[in-house]
């Protein structure tokens, strides 16, 4: 009997049709029904919403500027929000419904360890989703930091007392930390990230290549950056299969200012590993203006880690 | 199997979902297709439904939490399209007894037949059982979910699905033994 069901099994395995059957026409159907129930594009593209966001937050700004409530000048942009300060516990009804514990001195740029303590009890959690938005107060920007389901206890607790994570923010300043249970707001508390440094990242060695970047995490080789102009570059990535699941993209900050570009980004993108690495994607970038910036890689829609690099004037060697 | 495209448990708000949709579509049309057919039996049916539940995964990304996996999640989606479509009163005049049952007689205009010769007369086999078992086995041997998974899906007990399977796997075995003359009282 067992192996005849393995022999099913193994029968069953492939489609028994040839060819696929949910065709292009199909697909282009569905399309089109979403176009005429929504009465707009389909494929609406994130940078025209963020865009539409950003104007929308400009508009705000210049109205507040006029009528005196933000001072003008370079600072105008970096203005935490009003009634934002830190804010390191999250209390109801008096007590503390959680409290977050940053590595002390935290820093932006670099990824920093965080300590999470619920005092609901466990069930509170159990296999639910938790998840960790966080806004910058300055820019509105926002990073998942965290997403993952609650199956036990912390190691040692009865319930989720000593939540450790880790996970980078790109942007010095107050970051609110947003927790959402099961997709519901739960509360949430508000960091302080010292700026992060700005010296051009370390290369160092793997396999036959120098890299530049964060050994262990994310690099590339680096074909030297300048401006406007795209080039070739591999990216080498270390971890375990979990890690790489999802999309990879690439934005990257000028130093100086809070919106980060879109550099590149494409999915499914890993190939083997090569180079002493795990993984490695080939990719073209290529960033706009001479200068410092911060390059930040995400694979899954979070962000592994920063890279500074030096971008030269178009021209000059 | 297609690839899990796991990535979409951990979307930020604000994100593509036109994106993701055709990702969706890409990875798992043909899928949801098929699990559509196998349940209603009906190619016509199943080009429909499947268009059905990528607009419904379009509409209820947002509600997806992540806690089983996307193909199971559509897959649950379809199901629950198909069982409509099959109470639906039209379909229940309309009755299509035995599409599969005589394996002799030519295929209809409409009807679809499994074009892999070597696995044809098992899913054939498959085909015919009634609904109950004959989307255990498929969620089993061809979709490869876990037994968790299918209980997710069907919403009913681990042990109902076990027991369910078990008998399943007997009406199959006697199906088959049926056709080929090999055992028989």
């Amino acid at each position: 009997m067992k192996e005849r069901e393995e022999a099913w099994a193994e029968k069953m395995k492939a489609s028994p049709f040839g060819s696929a059957r949910f065709t292009g026409e199909m697909r282009q159907a569905v399309n089109r029904k979403l176009q005429e129930r929504t009465g707009n594009g389909l494929v609406r593209s994130r940078a025209r919403r963020r865009g539409l966001v950003l104007s929308a937050l400009i508009l705000a700004a210049a109205c507040m500027a006029g009528i005196g409530l933000l001072p003008l000048g370079d600072g105008a942009g970096r203005q935490a929000p009003a009634g934002w300060e830190e804010q390191h516990a999250y209390p109801e009804e008096g007590k503390p419904l959680f409290s977050v514990y940053p590595e002390p001195e935290a820093k932006a740029g670099i990824t920093q360890g965080y300590l999470f303590s619920f005092t609901a009890p466990f069930h509170t959690f159990a296999g639910k989703s938790l998840e960790v938005l966080a806004v910058h107060g300055a820019s509105g920007l926002q990073e998942t930091v965290l997403s993952e389901t609650i199956r036990n206890p912390d190691s040692g607790y009865e319930g989720l007392q000593r939540h450790g994570m880790q996970f980078t923010l790109p942007l010095g300043g107050l970051w609110r930390l947003n927790v959402l249970l099961d997709g519901g707001s739960y509360g949430h508390v508000t960091i302080a990230l010292r700026e992060p440094d700005w010296e051009a990242s370390p290369e160092f060695r793997s396999g036959t290549y120098f890299m530049r970047g964060v050994e262990g995490k994310a690099a590339f080789i680096d074909a030297g950056f300048t401006a406007g102009m795209p080039q070739k570059y591999m990216w080498h990535f270390w971890g375990n299969e979990e890690e790489f699941k999802g999309g990879f993209e690439v934005k990257a900050l000028k130093e100086g200012k809070v919106q980060p570009v879109e550099v590149y980004s494409a999915r499914p993108f890993l190939s083997g590993s090569l180079n002493g690495a795990d993984r490695t994607a080939v990719t073209t970038m290529s960033l706009p203006e001479p200068g410092r910036w911060r390059l930040l890689p995400y694979v899954g829609g979070r962000l592994l880690d920063t890279i500074v690099v030096d971008v030269k004037r178009p021209g000059k060697e | 199997m297609s690839e899990e495209l796991d990535y979409i448990k951990h979307l930020a708000p604000g994100f593509d979902r036109g994106r993701v949709l055709q990702d969706l579509m890409n990875h798992f049309g043909d899928d949801v297709w098929r699990f559509a057919y196998f349940l209603t039996r009906r190619a016509d049916a199943a080009d429909d439904l499947s268009q059905e539940v990528f607009l419904s995964a379009y509409t209820s990304l947002h509600a997806y939490r992540g806690d089983g996996s996307v193909k199971g999640w559509l897959l649950k989606i379809t199901r629950n399209k198909a069982l409509h479509y099959l109470q639906s009163a039209f379909v229940r005049k309309v009755t299509l007894t035995d599409m599969f049952k005589a394996s002799g007689s030519a295929p209809g205009a409409d009807t679809v037949f499994f074009d892999r010769m070597e696995s044809r007369s098992l899913w054939e086999a498959v085909m015919s059982l009634p609904r109950k078992y004959r989307e255990l086995l498929i969620l089993d041997y061809h979709y490869g979910l876990s037994r968790r998974e299918t209980a997710d899906l069907l919403g009913v007990p681990e042990g109902t699905v076990k027991s369910r399977a078990h008998r399943a796997r007997k009406k199959l075995a006697q199906m088959l033994d049926g056709e080929k003359g090999a055992v028989g009282p």
